[in-house]
């Protein structure tokens, strides 16, 4: 058995208001992949952020190829030789993938660009060093992190939720990396609550939840529903029952849109859909190929450069947001914190950030009434209305948002990852509350990331690729239709 | 007016900007916003002038004027980096504090002749026909501007140093995370800003006059700030844009002088502030795009390993 | 289960105030280290006084001064003047006397600067115009009254037959007519005018019946009026409110005085100097005062030489007529012998009079004075021994050998004169030099009064200089003999108004000083009489002098007999007095100088009463308190417009400027606009369109940020210089007032705001109060301020919410502007009432600072104003008693700013109570 590379006995770590990680034991030997596996909100990434030393255990200890050692920060974890790749990229967007990798390291830009070349070849990771990071693809930026943790010479990787962003066949490119990566001698720990993955890759799996172990298993001692109830601790009720959508009359109809994004780059390339009432149209893609434009452009947040969008007949093409949310328009982005809720102003006033009436007066007394029924109806956790939304959890603040769109009784709905970084019960909530809509007759528009969450909800599938809709299909679960949806999600005409 | 004397005279008028705006672009550049520029430059001029006036050795002013600089952008470093506070208001109040306490203690040699830096030829150079004895014929702290500039501007976008300034500026995140010391080099980088901002306002005490008078920087810390902006945070373009506006002001002083022009002297008073404003205006027009990716993108936020993101 | 602790807002207030007193303590030891332990500030206030003195010198435009100045400013004085040990050539006396003529025209210049700004002064509100009626009107009453009593006594004499031309007439009519200009009186004069006067008993008769008791209730008006100017006028020149309550009581006392002691005329005439000196002595007086007092040694030293130039002129006339009468023998001519012999003696015996006057010179020019009694004595013998013109014809070689030996010695007489003259004018010019070094070297330390000083005096200067000049082209100063009799006289009361001032400055010598400043005006009259008198004489050369002189007397109605006494007073009965007074003067000012000394050393009470004076004078309604409610007003403007968008983290830094349109949008349409005729219904309007302009430039910041992503920070700072120059140009251009001072017209009576009572509070607080009221509502009623909120908080999730966020920063902008304008609006109408140079009163910039404190709620905001308005006039008041300068203030409020963000990382970290 080859040797134990990294141990941790007994870690404690408490957040305001919750005990994220309750003695947690974890161990990874040279040449393994040990997946750590666990809900979202399960403490996984606390854990790894201890390990990488971004935060610091109230008790327990971490000992590096047998020695205690007490990580102060992310440099002297790399340093140790304990590298890990974060969901949300340390890399200077306006430096090229030589400079980023340069940072911090002693050799000139000039030097490290060879380099990246020998790492990248032996690892198949391909990558131009001299491209500017900002233009480069979200699965090309997680090839540069990696990079990055080898050409430094960790021998513990740590890789938070990588497939997220990634097209099946670059999640394949990733795994035959890793399997690369192991073969010499590298640790990698790999986390994950994709269970078709996680079957796929994994030497060890280690279950987490709510902060505490439940099992260690060797390969061939675990499958797919054995990991998922020790995951959840109760069945997993993945489908969500639902009969038959009956389409009622056309909501939207997106004829030939074009615009750019933030960059300046053509985001949108004459995207047309249609979506009737009391319908779900899931739209898969990979990130960053305009999904984020399509969703703002519905809803009046960008410009449309040419093309039409027409709603419940009226052409709504380049009106104000506020003539939107009037129209009926309602959106739950993706990025909650930063956009949809105004973290320092209170639960309550959040609940009235988006609002149809024209009122002049702000009524505090009767706006905290409404927000006391609204906190009823959805289970918001929260201590007091006049709470600051910025104390909520994940979870309670997704309510938050959803309370409010649904209050403007909307006629469509477009809902941007939804369900991204919540706990199972909020997953459950958020698909339940989706229905519901559905069948009071909204348009629903979801763009998601994860097939599984399409293939729950959506009545008919879209894939977009490059800012256009490359097909449609059914969301029927079969490994042909994921295979025919993999294949158009990365641009093969199908 | 002869080109070769508006030459030299926009490009005196021009190096005290140039100190205060390349200072204010390290700063800027390493995502600390300092606005206490006007401040600054006043506790440097006033420094230079009693050290100049009591000693009569100027480069022994220069340097102390460098000195109380640091000093006292470390108040603003100490409240921006490690409190954390808004960085606007203390930059208002170091300001606020500059012009009085300059205020107070120069009150005394309000007045008061003392030595100041001569012309210096630098023998080849001034030969040249035109710009000869415009580029040339200065005195020293004139010839470290030009040093200054070079230098920095190799600093910045060629040494490692310059990578990993730029890097905390931009993100100081993923600078942490490769092991850079976020506070160390934020400090480092509001001191150096601030001792030559302070070296700024020295240049108006010791060099462009030999008197010292209260509030004598008169606006130009704050047409540092805009010049930062304009320049887009590379000091090269920040000369060039410091002798531009020395130009503009120097132009404003002979046609009050030589009254050809005989508009009152208050409203040409006004002509450097109405071009600050109005470049910065046709500036961001066309350049809305660029000057975009130019802004470090972290500028004014204070930076903490633990904030929940 | 964890219990959140949360610090409720007010505790918010509580710390930065702490840390604000803390700030404040710490400033107090740094000035307290600078000022204090060293160099005392009181021997400061000399210095820069001293130094004024050096800048007039400069002003002399002739270069055969540039030597002198330039010794002068180096300091290095003792050579400049140095006469040559060796020769005393004439050239070099004359060098001398000129230096000196210049030293005392710069003095004579300085004079009259100080009376011009008594004229400008003059220009103070509507109260002190009305007392001046009033004084008249009492003046017209005592005049009645003394001409009343020169009646009576005219009626007695021509009773007891002892004058022939006193004249009954002409004193009733000057006492009717100057009844008939007090209306009140309408019974007295009807009674005055049936006396009949051709028969004098019955006149008597008839004056004694006219009782002329003087009207109480017009004691009581004048006294009230005389209040309420001094309160105006004390308003307009920050001088403390003690040096105020004496003046009043100082007042009052000549008003009883004059009135119970039965219409002295003397002491009205000293009351109405007094009203005179209100203007001029409280409001420049700190100016006056110190500059007078480094004038004193100098005018000293003038004067004596003066006499000296002049006793040395009158013995070259003297030996000159000698001459003549030496020539006139030779030809045997003997008529004008005995005349001229005659007025040689008085000559020699003026002159021996004139250097007694001086003490000073004359212990210098004991020997020659005592040669000079001898010289007169032989000239009276010779006079006497000539007899008869018959008798004279005989003995003329006898006479003419006299008179040639006593010409000789007149001559040598002269020129041991002149040597002496010469040694002490050197002597005097070194003295004056010496002191002037001396008291520059070790006296004096630099100062902080002195650039505060020059300042002020700056501006004065400045305004008067192209006047001066022209005075001094044209040559009136020039004290030559030549000099008109009226502009003598001119002189003289300027010079009389001087010695009041230095008075009025060394209290301990006020009493003798007011003797000899009588004494002083009457010697000056009679000199120049005299002066006048005798030069006239000298040209017209074929009459005796004496017959001339007995001719202008007739023309001037004076009687030989009165001339002769009065010369004779003059000369003989003061003469001890004022030499007497003379020493005592110098020797007062040698002491005052040594006084200098002793105060350096303040102790810290000094600085505790400073911020006793600092924290207690602001807040008492008699003293600081409207002051502090005048200062609160604009604070609380621009604050109130600060908040909104400072919560909104737009960093309109631009008040200042929003600030200053608002008082141009005011006084162009109160001077240029409503002016033809003006009506209190326009103030409203006014007040709103200088609103509507610091909300225009405003949004002009407001529009850049929106639509072109312009930082607003450096956008309105600049915005800020921009108005503040074109402020300028206004007031210096197009704007400015004819009087000399570089300031607006005063804007119409109407327009004036109301003030409270007779205090100068006027109602720009109210509407600042009310406005409060708006903004609450705005900022927490509306969703506008629910609006402003979010986009502060969260601009992403404000477009999301389909805020227009473009749209709301210009209004908010706006609005914010539309406050600081209305701000500036009020100041003009309410306090400022016209507009002057260098106006740039920072309430802007201060506005930030009250925002800030306020925590951006808008009730502490009114609370906060209000301290901060105290801290002001706090500031203000230390300024004037501890001489500190403006920029404490500045770098105070910059700590406060500090200390207060520093505190605000308190609330960073939540208290949290975790139950186990």
């Amino acid at each position: 058995m080859s040797s134990t590379l990294l141990e941790v006995r007994g870690i404690v770590k408490r957040f305001p208001g919750v005990l994220a990680l309750d003695g947690v034991n974890f161990d990874l030997r040279e040449g393994e992949v040990h997946t750590l596996l666990g809900e979202n909100g399960a403490g996984k990434t606390t854990l790894m952020n201890i390990i990488f030393g971004l935060y610091r255990a109230d008790e327990g200890e971490i000992l590096f190829k047998g020695k205690r050692v007490h990580i102060r920060s992310p440099y002297h974890a790399l340093q140790l030789g304990i590298g890990m790749v974060q969901q949300h990229f340390t890399l200077v967007p306006s430096f090229t993938v030589a400079e980023n990798i340069a940072l911090g390291t002693r050799d000139t830009p000039s030097r490290v660009a060879a380099k990246i070349r020998g790492i990248s070849e032996e690892y198949g990771l391909e990558v131009d060093p001299h491209a500017k990071v900002w233009q480069l693809s979200v699965g090309e930026r997680q090839r540069v992190e990696i990079i990055k943790l080898l050409y430094a010479g960790a021998r513990v990787v740590i890789l938070d939720e990588p497939t997220a962003v990634l097209t099946p066949q670059e999640t394949e490119a990733l795994f035959k990396a890793v399997r690369k990566m192991t073969s010499r001698g590298t640790g990698v720990i790999f986390i994950s609550h994709k269970l078709n993955e996680v079957m796929e890759i994994s030497s060890r799996v280690t279950v987490l939840r709510k902060g505490k172990v439940i099992g260690t298993l060797e390969r061939g001692e675990f499958d797919q529903n054995k990991l998922a109830r020790m995951m959840v601790g109760r069945e997993v009720v993945m489908e969500i029952e639902r009969e038959k959508a009956r389409p009622g009359e056309l909501v939207i109809k997106v004829e030939d849109v074009h615009a750019r994004s933030d960059k300046g780059h053509i985001a949108l390339n004459g995207i047309s859909l249609e979506i009737r009432a009391g319908e779900i149209l899931g739209i898969a893609g990979v990130a960053g190929n305009g999904q984020r434009e399509l969703a703002e452009v519905i809803t009046g947040l960008r410009r449309v450069e040419s093309g039409k969008i027409e709603f419940l007949g009226k052409d709504l093409t380049n009106t104000s947001v506020i003539d939107r949310i009037l129209a009926g328009i309602a959106y739950i982005p993706q990025d909650r914190k930063g956009i949809a809720l105004s973290p320092n102003l209170s639960v309550a006033e959040n609940l009235f950030l988006r609002r149809k009436e024209k009122k002049v007066w702000f009524n505090k007394r009767e706006i905290f009434g409404h927000a006391r029924r609204y906190i009823e109806e959805y289970k918001i956790k929260t201590p007091s209305p006049a709470t600051a939304v910025k104390y909520l959890s994940g979870g309670n603040m997704q309510k938050v948002v959803i309370a409010r769109e649904f209050s403007l009784d909307p006629r469509l709905i477009i809902a941007v990852h939804p369900t991204r970084g919540l706990d199972v019960a909020s997953m459950e909530f958020v698909y339940r509350s989706l229905i519901k809509a559905r069948d009071k007759g909204v348009a629903i528009l979801l763009l998601a990331g994860e097939l599984y969450e399409i293939f729950n909800l959506s009545d008919r599938v879209g894939v977009i690729y490059e800012g256009k809709i490359v097909g449609y299909t059914t969301p029927d679960p079969t490994p042909e239709n994921i295979e025919k949806i993999g294949l158009m999600m990365a641009g093969v005409a199908v | 007016m002869n080109v070769e004397g508006l030459l030299s005279a926009s490009i005196r008028y021009g190096t005290p900007l140039l100190f205060a705006t390349v200072g204010e672009i390290i700063t800027e550049r390493s995502g600390v916003l300092n606005l206490g520029l006007e401040g600054l430059m006043l506790m440097g001029a006033f420094t230079g002038f009693v050290t100049a006036y009591s000693t009569g050795n100027l480069w022994l002013a220069f340097t102390l004027s460098l000195v109380v600089g640091a000093l006292f952008a470390l108040i603003h470093a100490f409240m921006s980096i490690t409190l954390r506070v808004n960085q606007v208001v203390s930059g208002l109040a170091l300001t606020m504090l500059g012009s009085g306490l300059s205020g107070i203690l120069g009150r005394a040699y309000v007045g008061r002749p003392a030595v100041m830096f001569q012309p210096v030829a630098i023998p080849g150079l001034e030969k040249i026909p035109v710009i000869g004895p415009a580029f040339f014929k200065q005195d020293p702290l004139v010839y470290v501007g030009y040093v200054l500039t070079f230098f920095l501007a190799w600093f910045i976008f060629k040494t490692k140093a310059g990578l990993t300034l730029r890097a905390v500026g931009e993100e100081p995140a993923a600078a942490d995370a490769r092991g850079v010391n976020v506070f160390w080099v934020r400090y480092l980088a509001t001191l150096v800003g601030g001792a030559l901002t302070a070296a700024g306002g020295a240049y108006l005490s010791l060099a462009a006059t030999s008197m010292w008078m209260e509030n004598m920087s008169a606006g130009r810390g704050w047409i540092a700030i805009a010049l930062v902006i304009f320049a887009a945070w590379d000091p090269l373009k920040a000369m060039l844009g410091s002798y531009l506006f020395g130009f503009i002001m120097s132009l404003q002083f002979r046609l009050q002088a030589t009254g050809e022009v005989h508009v009152s002297a208050n409203l040409l008073l006004m002509l450097p502030y109405l071009v600050t404003l109005v470049s910065m205006v046709l500036f961001s027009i066309n350049e809305s795009f660029r000057k975009r990716i130019g802004a470090p993108s972290a500028l004014g936020v204070p930076y903490s390993r633990e904030e929940k993101t | 289960m964890e219990k959140r602790l949360d610090i409720p807002k007010w505790a918010g207030a509580v710390v930065p105030i702490i840390s604000v007193v803390i700030a404040l303590l710490i400033m107090g030891i740094v000035i307290y280290f600078y000022m204090y332990s060293k160099p005392s500030y009181l021997k400061r206030a000399v210095f820069g006084a001293f130094n004024e003195y050096r800048s007039i010198i400069y002003r002399i435009p002739e270069k055969s001064w540039d030597r002198f100045e330039k010794m002068l400013k180096a300091g290095r004085l003792k050579s400049a003047i140095a006469i040559p040990k060796g020769k005393l050539s004439s050239n070099v006396s004359s060098f001398a006397i000129s230096r000196l003529e210049e030293v005392f025209r710069s003095t004579e210049e300085s004079y009259k600067f100080v009376r011009d700004t008594s004229e400008t002064v003059k220009s103070f509100p509507k109260e002190f115009k009305e007392l001046q009626e009033l004084y008249e009107n009492i003046g017209y009453i005592i005049k009645a009254y003394s001409a009343l009593n020169r009646t009576i006594n005219n009626a007695k004499s021509i009773m007891n037959n002892e004058c022939n031309d006193c004249d009954l007439k002409e004193g009733m009519d000057s006492f009717v007519e100057n009844l008939s200009k007090v209306g009140a009186l309408g019974d007295l004069i009807s009674d005055a005018k049936s006396i009949d006067l051709s028969d004098v008993e019955g006149t008597l008769k008839g004056l004694e019946k006219i009782k002329l008791e003087f009207p109480k209730e017009v004691k009581k008006i004048f006294l009230e009026k005389m209040a309420k100017s001094v309160k105006t006028i004390s308003h307009r020149c920050p001088i403390s409110r003690s040096s105020w309550e004496d003046l009043l009581t100082d007042y009052k006392k000549n008003v009883d005085d004059a009135i119970s002691s039965g219409f002295n005329p003397f002491l009205f005439e000293k009351a109405s100097v007094i009203l005179d000196n209100i203007s001029v002595y409280y409001c420049f007086a700190p100016v006056v005062r110190i500059w007078n007092n480094s004038l004193e040694p100098l005018y000293d030293l003038h004067k004596k030489v003066s006499t000296v130039e002049q006793v040395y002129s009158q013995l070259s006339s003297a030996s000159r007529s000698l001459q003549g009468v030496l020539k006139s023998l030779e030809k045997g001519r003997t008529f004008f012998v005995k005349d001229t012999v005659y007025s040689t003696a008085r000559y020699v015996k003026n002159s021996y009079k004139r250097l007694e006057l001086d003490a000073f010179t004359a212990s210098v020019f004991s020997k020659r004075i005592k040669s000079l009694k001898s010289l007169y004595q032989e000239l009276e013998d010779l006079y006497k021994g000539l007899g008869t013109p018959s008798e004279m014809k005989k003995n003329v070689e006898r006479i003419s050998s006299e008179v040639k030996q006593l010409s000789g010695k007149i001559e040598k007489e002269k020129n041991a004169l002149s040597e002496d003259f010469l040694k002490t004018a050197e002597g005097y010019s070194k003295d004056a030099i010496d002191s002037f070094a001396k008291v520059q070297n070790e006296l004096f330390q630099r100062g902080s009064i002195e650039a505060d000083l020059s300042k002020y005096l700056g501006l004065l200067m400045d305004t008067y200089t192209y006047k001066l000049e022209e005075a001094l082209r044209s040559g009136i100063g020039r004290l030559k003999l030549s000099m008109a009799y009226s502009q003598l006289k001119d002189v003289s009361k300027d010079l009389t108004m001087f010695l009041r001032n230095i008075a009025d400055y060394c209290p301990s010598l006020s009493d003798k000083m007011k003797l000899s400043l009588d004494y002083e005006t009457y010697v000056f009259d009679m000199e120049a009489l005299r002066i006048h008198t005798s030069q006239q004489i000298v040209f017209d050369s074929d009459k005796t002098k004496m017959e001339m002189e007995e001719a202008f007397l007739k023309e001037k109605k004076i009687t030989k007999e009165k001339y002769m006494e009065v010369l004779g007073k003059t000369l003989d009965g003061h003469l001890q007095r004022v030499g007497a007074i003379l020493n005592d003067l110098e020797s007062e000012l040698r002491d005052l100088t040594k006084k200098f000394g002793q105060v350096s050393k303040v102790s810290w009470i000094a600085v505790g009463k400073a911020f006793k004076q600092l924290s207690t004078w602001p807040f008492i309604p008699s003293q600081g308190l409207p002051d502090t409610i005048n200062y609160m007003t604009p604070l609380l403007f621009t604050g109130l417009g600060l908040i909104l968008v400072f919560q909104m983290k737009l960093w309109n830094i631009g008040a200042e400027g929003q600030f200053y349109l608002g008082v141009m949008t005011a006084l162009w349409l109160s001077l240029f606009v409503f002016d033809k005729h003006p009506s209190v219904a326009e103030v409203p309007v006014i007040l709103f369109v200088g609103g509507l302009a610091g909300a225009a430039w405003a949004a002009i910041a407001g529009a850049l940020k929106a639509f072109l992503n312009i930082d607003e920070i450096v956008s309105t700072l600049m915005l800020n210089y921009i108005a503040f120059h074109w402020m300028e140009y206004l007031v210096y251009g197009p704007w400015k007032a004819p009087t000399n001072f570089p300031e607006t017209n005063e804007i119409p009576r109407q327009f004036f705001l109301p003030t409270f009572g007779t205090s100068r509070v006027h109602i720009g607080v109210i509407i600042a109060m009310s406005l409060t009221i708006i903004v609450y509502l705005l900022m927490r009623k509306t969703w506008w301020g629910f609006d402003l909120r979010a986009i502060g908080d969260n601009p992403n999730a404000a477009r999301y919410s389909g805020i227009d966020i473009a749209k709301n920063v210009v209004l908010a902008m706006a609005v914010s502007g539309f406050f600081a304008g209305l701000g500036g609006a009020t100041q003009i109408l309410g306090f400022e009432h016209k507009l002057y140079h260098g106006y740039a009163p920072g309430y802007g910039y201060t506005g930030i600072i009250i925002a800030w404190l306020a925590r951006l709620d808008p009730w502490a905001t009114i609370l906060v104003s209000f301290l901060f308005g105290g801290f002001l006039v706090g500031g203000d008041q230390i300024q004037l008693v501890l001489k500190l300068p403006k920029a404490v203030v500045v770098a105070i409020e910059g700590v406060i700013l500090f200390s207060l963000i520093a505190s605000e990382v308190l609330f960073k970290y939540r208290i949290r109570v975790v139950r186990k």
